[in-house]
Parts: C-alpha cells; sequence; structure tokens
C-alpha cells in the first residue's frame, strides 16, 4: 500500500511537471501567434516600442523562454527577489511567481483567495453529495413511482439551469426580492471570513452553495439512482434478500457500497476541479476565489497568477485522484493494493 | 454590456469641451456659484446639482465592477478611476464642481491663481497656494510636483497612464530622460535646458518643446499630481498613494476592495473645487453587473464607479417605473463612434461618400443600445466641444436616418463603380460591434456595396489591427469601425489623435492616417491660439475632415445611469467624461 501511494505520488509529481511545461508554453507561444504582446497591456496608450522594450525587459520576458521556465520552476523551490528598482520585494518558498498587476507575489494572492474557493467547494460538495446521493438512492428503491419521476424532472432540471441563472434568481429572491424574503441580505457581496463572522460566512454563502450544489446534486442524483439499479440487479443481492436479510442491510450494507464507487471517483475529481475555481459562481455572487483570480489574469494575461493557479489547481486534481484511489480500498473489499 | 470606458483603452478616457473656458485656464470653480440645483428628475443630474445639501457626514458606498487599472494618479487611464482620484488627488490645476458643459473648465486646484503665460505659449509659470499639506502633515512644495512629473518618464515602471503628453511636451533630448530611478541626477531637458525649474517652494515654471495651449488640461489630468520622493515606492505606490484631497485611503486590498477616509490635514479653505460632505467612502466590487444593478436598486450601494449605465434588465425597470427613472441620467456624451474608411484602401472620394450616404443611422444607433445608449451623430465633434455645429451634417441620411439611396448611387456612379464594390470591415470580436458590423452590412447592401467580416482581436485591435496602417492595407479593411473620447475636453485633445501626426506603425490613434495640409495647419494654428477664437478654427477643422468621408460618425455614446435618493449635491461631472462627481456628494440620512 505504502509503496503504492509513493508510486502514485510520484506519477503525480510528473503530471504537475507536464502541465507547468504545457502552460508556459502556451503562454509564451501564444502571443507570438495573436500577435497580442502583454508588456503593451502595461504601457497604455501612447507606448513607444522602447518603452515596451524597457517593460518587457523588467518582467524579465526578454529572456529565452527555457532561462524564463527555469527561474521560475527554481523560484518555487529557493524563493525570489523581485526589484522595480525602487522597492524590493521577496517571495519565499513555495515562491509561484510576481504578479505585476496586482504588486504581490502570486502565493500570497493564492493564499488570500484560497479560503473562499474551499468554502464554497467544501460547503455545496456536502449538499449535493448528501442531498444527490439520497434522492438517487430513494428514486431507484421506488422506481418508477411518482417520487423517482419527479426527482429524476429536477434533476434534469438542475443539470439543464446553468449556475449563473440560479445564482441570479436566487439572488434577486432572497437578497434583494421582497424585504419578507430577504433571507440572505449579505449573499452576493463578497467574502466574509469564517474566522471573521462564522454566522456571516455561512448565511452569504448560503446562496452560493445552493446554485451550486443544484447543478452537481442533479448530476449526482442521475448517477446513484443508476448506480443503485445496475447494483439492484446483481445476483449477491438476489442471495442476500433469500438468506432472510432486513431491507436496510441489504441496501445500506451491500448494494450502496458497491453502488458508491463510481461517485466516489467523480466526486474526487469534481471536488478537486471546483477546488481550482468555480469560475462562474463566484463570478455571480462576487466571491474572489481563485477562479476570479484566474479570469482576470487571463483578461490581464498576468503569466505568473496563470501558472500558480494552473500548477495549484493540477496539483489537487491529482492528489485528488490519488486520495480517490485510496478510498477504493476502503469502500469496496474487493479493491486491494499491493 | 458593452463598456467603453474600459473597453477601448486606446481610447480610454471622455470629456466634453469647455463653453466657459476662462483665459487659459480661468472659470470661476466651486459649486457655491450660481449654479443650478433642483430636486431629483429624470436626467436632472446632467444639468444641475440634484439635492443641494450642506448636511454632512456618512458613507457614500461606490459599487464597481472592477477594481481601478492603478491608484498610483499617474498610471491610472480610466475615466472613472481618474474621477475617483478627485477623492484624494490634487493637481496644479482641476475641473471645476459644475454640472453640464461647464464642468470642462479647468480652475486653480493646488495654484493659487490661473498661470502667467510667455507670448510664445511655451512658458507656464504657476504659484501654489500657502498652507497646502500632505497627509501626514508635511508641508506640500512644488518640488513634489515636479517630482511626480519627473517620475512619469521611468515609463518602465510608472506605465499605463497618459505618459505621452508629458514626454514629449517636456522633453525634447535625443535620449529622453529615463525618470528618477534610473536618473538620479538627470531631468527632463527642453533645447539643453531644465523644462521644469522650481524656484521657490511655492513657484513652477514649465517650459515647453512646443507652444501649447491646452497645458491647464495637462496639469490637471491625474498623472501631473504631485507625489513625495520619500513615500514613493515606485510600482507599489498604487497600495498607498498619498493624498492632498479631502479624502486618503484607508485600506485597499488589491482587486477586491478599497475604502476612504477624511485627510485630517486638507483644508477647505485652500480647496475651491471640491465641497466633501460624507466622512467616509467605500467601494465595494461586486463583479456580476445585473447583481450591482440589484444592490443599486435595493440601497446596498448607493452609486455605480463604473460610468458605464446599468445592464439592460434594470434599464427596462427604470424606464418602465416613473419612481425609478426620476433618479435616472441619460449621461454622456464624451464619445463619438465612427466608421473609418482608410483613403489607402477606398482612395477615391466618391466611393466613401458613397458609404457614407448609404448607412443606416437609424439601425447603427439600434445596434449600439438604442435611444438611451446614443444619439445619433452627423459630425465628427462631440455636441459640447468648442465648434461643434449642431447643424453640420454633410451627409444627410433622409429625415428616419436610415439611409439616402438616390445619393449614395449618384456618388458610386462618379465613383466609376455603379454596381457597388466589395470590402472588408474590421471590428472588434467583443460587445456591441459585431451587431454594427450586421447593421452597416445590411445598409451597404442596398446599394450594391458588399461587406465582408473581418473581426479582430480584442486585446490587440486598436494597436496592432487597425492601429497599424501596413495591416490595413494588408488585409484590405476599407472599412473600420472606431470610437474616440479625448483625455481632456478641448477641441485639441479631441481631433490631434485621431485627424493629426505622427502616424505610428503601431498603436496609431490617426487610423486614416490623414496627412492633410488644412487640417495639420489648424491644429497648429489651434495650439497658440486664444480660447476665443478656438470654436470658429475647430467648426472649420471638423467640415473639412467631414468633407474628406474619411471618418463617419453615427452615434454619440450615452448611458443610463441611476443614483440612490438618498444621495444630495450631485451631478454629471463633463470633464471626466459625464460619470458622477463623488468627491462632492452627500447622503442626507447621515448614514
Amino acid at each position: 500500500m505504502i509503496r503504492y501511494i509513493i508510486r502514485r505520488l510520484l506519477g503525480a509529481l510528473l503530471v504537475v511537471f507536464v502541465i507547468s511545461i504545457a502552460t508556459f508554453g502556451i503562454y509564451f507561444i501564444a502571443p507570438k501567434v495573436t500577435g497580442s504582446d502583454p508588456s503593451y497591456l502595461y504601457v497604455g496608450r501612447h507606448g513607444s516600442p522602447a518603452q515596451v522594450e524597457a517593460v518587457r525587459h523588467a518582467f524579465g520576458l526578454d529572456q529565452p523562454v527555457i532561462k524564463q521556465y527555469w527561474t521560475y520552476m527554481t523560484g518555487i523551490f529557493k524563493g525570489r527577489t523581485f526589484t522595480d528598482g525602487v522597492s524590493t520585494e521577496y517571495c519565499g518558498p513555495p515562491c509561484l511567481g510576481y504578479s505585476f498587476q496586482y504588486q504581490d507575489s502570486v502565493t500570497a494572492l493564492i493564499k488570500d483567495r484560497f479560503p473562499v474557493t474551499l468554502s464554497l467547494s467544501i460547503g455545496a460538495s456536502i449538499m449535493w453529495l448528501v442531498g444527490g446521493v439520497a434522492v438517487g438512492i430513494i428514486s431507484a428503491l421506488k422506481r418508477g413511482t411518482l417520487i423517482d419521476r419527479a426527482s429524476m424532472v429536477i434533476a434534469l432540471a438542475g443539470v439543464s439551469l446553468p449556475v449563473y441563472f440560479t445564482g441570479l434568481l436566487l439572488l434577486s429572491i432572497f437578497t434583494y426580492g421582497p424585504p419578507a424574503l430577504r433571507w440572505f441580505p449579505n449573499a452576493g457581496q463578497g467574502y466574509i471570513p469564517f474566522t471573521q463572522d462564522p454566522w456571516g460566512w455561512f448565511t452569504s454563502l448560503m446562496l452560493p452553495w445552493i446554485s451550486l450544489a443544484f447543478l452537481f446534486a442533479a448530476l449526482y442524483a442521475r448517477l446513484t439512482r443508476a448506480s443503485m439499479l445496475e447494483t439492484m440487479g446483481e445476483d449477491y443481492i438476489r442471495t442476500a434478500r433469500a438468506k432472510g436479510l432486513r431491507s436496510r442491510t441489504v441496501v445500506g450494507k451491500h448494494a450502496l457500497r458497491a453502488a458508491l464507487t463510481p461517485i466516489v471517483t467523480i466526486f474526487g475529481l469534481d471536488l478537486a476541479g471546483l477546488l481550482g475555481g468555480a469560475i462562474l459562481t463566484e463570478y455571480t455572487f462576487s466571491l474572489q476565489g481563485l477562479g476570479k483570480l484566474s479570469i482576470d489574469a487571463i483578461a490581464k494575461q498576468d503569466l505568473p497568477v496563470i501558472m500558480g493557479v494552473v500548477i495549484v489547481g493540477a496539483l489537487l486534481l491529482v492528489v485528488a485522484n490519488i486520495v480517490v484511489d485510496v478510498l477504493y480500498a476502503v469502500i469496496d473489499p474487493r479493491v486491494r493494493y499491493s | 454590456m458593452s463598456n467603453y470606458r474600459r473597453l477601448a483603452r486606446p481610447a480610454a478616457v471622455v470629456g466634453v469641451a469647455a463653453l466657459a473656458l476662462a483665459a487659459c485656464g480661468g472659470g470661476s470653480g466651486g459649486t457655491s456659484s450660481a449654479s443650478p440645483s433642483t430636486a431629483s428628475g429624470y436626467n436632472a443630474a446632467m444639468t444641475s446639482i440634484v439635492n443641494v445639501s450642506s448636511a454632512n457626514g456618512g458613507t457614500l458606498k461606490i459599487g464597481s465592477n472592477s477594481d481601478c487599472d492603478s491608484w498610483d494618479p499617474a498610471r491610472t487611464y480610466y475615466a472613472n478611476c481618474w474621477d475617483m482620484q478627485r477623492l484624494f488627488t490634487r493637481t496644479l490645476m482641476g475641473y471645476v464642481s459644475q454640472p453640464g458643459t461647464a464642468g470642462t473648465a479647468v480652475a486653480p486646484d493646488l495654484a493659487a491663481a490661473a498661470p502667467t503665460i510667455s507670448s510664445d505659449v511655451r512658458t507656464w509659470t504657476y504659484k501654489l497656494q500657502p498652507g497646502l499639506k500632505w497627509d501626514d502633515g508635511s508641508p506640500l512644495t512644488t518640488a513634489d510636483i515636479k517630482y511626480g512629473i519627473e517620475r512619469v518618464f521611468a515609463t518602465d515602471i510608472i506605465n499605463g497612464g497618459p505618459s505621452s503628453y508629458y514626454l514629449t511636451l517636456l522633453d525634447n533630448q535625443k535620449t529622453t530622460y529615463a525618470g528618477p530611478y534610473k536618473d538620479k541626477t538627470g531631468q527632463p531637458m527642453v533645447d539643453g535646458a531644465p523644462s521644469i525649474t522650481t524656484p521657490d517652494a511655492t513657484t513652477i515654471v514649465f517650459h515647453l518643446a512646443s507652444p501649447y495651449s491646452d497645458f491647464n488640461y495637462i496639469m490637471a489630468l491625474p498623472a501631473a499630481s504631485p507625489v513625495p520622493v520619500a513615500k514613493d515606492t515606485g510600482a507599489n505606490y498604487t497600495k498607498n498613494p498619498s493624498a492632498t484631497g479631502p479624502f486618503m485611503v484607508d485600506t485597499y486590498v488589491v482587486g477586491k476592495s478599497i475604502s476612504f477616509k477624511r485627510n485630517p490635514n486638507w483644508s477647505q479653505a485652500t480647496d475651491k473645487i471640491r465641497t466633501p460632505h460624507v466622512t467616509a467612502v467605500t467601494v465595494q466590487i461586486i463583479t456580476d453587473p445585473d447583481a450591482e444593478d440589484q444592490a443599486l436598486k435595493t440601497g446596498q450601494i448607493d452609486v455605480e464607479q463604473d460610468g458605464t449605465g446599468v445592464q439592460s434588465t434594470f434599464q427596462t425597470q427604470i424606464l418602465t417605473d416613473p419612481n425609478l427613472k426620476k433618479y435616472a441620467d441619460k449621461a454622456g456624451s464624451g464619445f463619438t463612434r465612427y466608421l473609418v474608411i482608410p483613403p489607402s484602401v477606398v482612395p477615391n472620394v466618391h466611393c466613401r461618400r458613397a458609404i457614407a450616404y448609404a448607412l443606416n443611422k437609424a439601425d447603427l444607433l439600434k445596434a449600439r443600445g438604442g435611444s438611451y445608449g446614443g444619439s445619433i451623430a452627423n459630425t465628427m465633434s462631440l455636441p459640447s466641444l468648442p465648434g461643434y455645429d449642431p447643424n453640420a451634417n454633410p451627409y444627410p441620411v433622409g429625415a428616419d436616418n436610415t439611409g439616402n439611396i438616390t445619393q449614395s448611387k449618384a456618388e458610386l456612379a462618379l465613383c466609376g463603380q455603379p454596381n457597388g464594390f466589395s470590402l472588408n470591415m474590421a471590428y472588434v470580436n467583443k460587445g456591441k460591434a459585431a451587431k454594427v458590423f450586421v447593421a452597416a452590412q445590411q445598409a451597404l447592401a442596398r446599394v450594391g456595396i458588399t461587406l465582408v467580416s473581418a473581426p479582430g482581436d480584442n486585446a490587440s485591435y486598436y494597436s496592432t489591427y487597425i492601429g497599424s496602417p501596413s495591416n490595413i492595407v494588408n488585409k484590405k479593411l476599407g472599412l473600420l469601425q472606431a470610437g474616440w473620447g479625448p483625455d481632456f475636453p478641448t477641441g485639441y485633445g479631441f481631433f490631434s489623435s485621431i485627424v493629426g501626426p505622427p502616424i505610428l506603425a503601431s498603436g496609431n490613434t490617426n487610423y486614416a492616417s490623414l496627412n492633410d495640409p488644412v487640417i495639420n495647419g489648424l491644429l497648429t494654428q489651434s495650439l497658440t491660439a486664444t480660447d476665443a477664437a478656438k470654436p470658429a478654427l475647430f467648426k472649420q477643422l471638423d467640415a473639412q475632415v467631414m468633407s474628406l468621408a474619411v471618418m463617419i460618425p453615427y452615434v454619440y455614446d450615452y448611458a443610463l445611469d441611476y443614483r440612490a435618493p438618498r444621495l444630495t449635491n450631485i451631478y454629471l461631472q463633463a470633464g471626466v467624461g459625464y460619470i458622477y462627481d463623488f468627491v462632492n456628494i452627500g447622503v442626507s440620512d447621515g448614514k
């Protein structure tokens, strides 16, 4: 098991490394293709070629790509010092670069934004996991009944409605709607840290959680239902029933455990994906998380921030993958790693 | 969502002209002079100060979709951010606190009086008011102003702002001064002598490389504001800019929020432009424009900083509800939308005029958002610039503005292409531009002119797509969508960049590459002309530009803005592009 985990971790590092090269490469090559040099964005309206060159030099963009990449990667382990000739900033390891748009180190930016995305993702994932799986199980057990049909129609709606639609709808009812319905008056106006005001944190995140959870719960309900139906048709379930086990034991101990395997796989990936930034939800609810950080960075061609968010996102995904694989062994007795 | 003041960085800043521009920068200033004032009503803040009140206290709550490009006065280029700079930054000259076109005038701000100007309009001498202080209580001197302008020359660090005015007017050496960071001992030089001198702590003299009668406007840009050497942190100055105005930065988290508190070292006695009423100003970033509108409607914020108007959902509600409409204004215009027909691709003037006559401006206005998003333009000049002629309409397109097909066909015959021709039309692949393309395509098809779509990338559209004369020729771009709002509201400020030299290889804003001796002569003449002579000059210039049929204006941009009912002393400031003058706004409930 230990050896397996180590092997997987090494593989994960390789994946992150390859992703870092790809992102860096795309960012470096793309401007050559589209003809839009990020240096122009800094120089402004009447920038002369000399000014653009000066900016390029200040950012180190005039260095060979390999060298830029090397500087970036070694910075992660060694830390780097950035200076504009006036003030000097030290960016300690793990230094993911320095954003000239924010005048701050990318590590600090990500540290600052990550709690927002984490709060959003964890809360929403609990909601959709509990809600989605429960609805899925009930639907599967009550197959063909009104409950089953109704939940699947709602689930279909959940999958079809984009987050910004549900989000704005919820905001217009529960935040800006009729005074009697303004249950969450502080939603949509930025993030309230848990450490500062736990209740404010909870109420301001409720609507984003619901919007996001509605989308995912729908998917999970359908997935759980399908998976449950398949498992319930297996021979060993029939055997269990034939043994005279109680229905709760059959469903809870035998069916659900097997049916959960695909759910866990998907959940790990979904959660990790969200932790890398839930762009639409963050945007709709003015939550300044990693998703908002990354779209701003793309708009401003802020390479260090793009790189930082992508690397962190990739890291989260590969780690989630490993966790999922390890969890298999726990959930499913048939799976053993050696 | 169109966002011209932010979208089009090469034309990001808007303003309108000074009708009341007193001789080289006079103007009375102050809200106390005879400004019309009214109770709230639709469009009231365009022409009057709404809800005049002397009540003080409370917090002004501003909403914004995004953080400013920079809070460093020398590095910001968004109109709404220039307006925000009025909270804490003062310059030698400043826009007066007046509604309507009167707001385009500049008046002494840090300066004690209008400058003395040499007869060749190249030497400008300003005297500071006595008793000016920084927010930390230290005295403000002309050395701080000199330093603030010198750091604009450090273009590798202090970039993004309107630096070119200072770089070209205050330096004509072969190698331009590199700014105070790299060049500790040097300074900007004109004709071998320092261009900025400070004979004493209250006098500052500018020696310009060439005459420039609008120099007071250059001194009113935030980029000309003083910066204390001891507090200058280079690129980091945006995080904690020093204050000379009535407010100072309280807390600022880049990209997230900023709030201002009162500056205890600012004195009303030294400030004839600002009359602050609130004790604090907060800016909340609400990223979704529709959510921002909802926050505005319900009073969670008082006003939007963006200056781009409300979104269509809220706009519909405002226009159908009189109780909302009386708090709304159709704000503008500081921006002309026009189509460029480069002579390098369409050399025959009759072919160009055929296009002008065939346009359907009614449809083009619809494409730009309808009558609340703009008004039809028949000439290049903005309505409030000196020299604007309301009757100018050299290419009339009929009473209903749908086009003059007969005249267009007659011009086509003169051009030798009676059956029309085909053109590539450049437009940016974002916002309303594609709708404008379709409207133009349909209109021109009526006379046999076929428009082929040639969209350009948003990031490089103005710099290298239509901003590169060789790209226009290579891609045979015969019709270009463009728009222009001046950095400062004068005839020269508006026209010089779009019809005059220089013609740059990239980042060119004279998209038609016009090099017309009459136009160039009038521009040069205006640099030494008195303000009284300017209307006639720019009327002639506008007529000349129009006669060449290289730029066909079709819409002046407006935006439907909403202001919270509790706001007092509110009006649209024309000098910064018809955005509410945040620094003077009060709140009636004192909260």
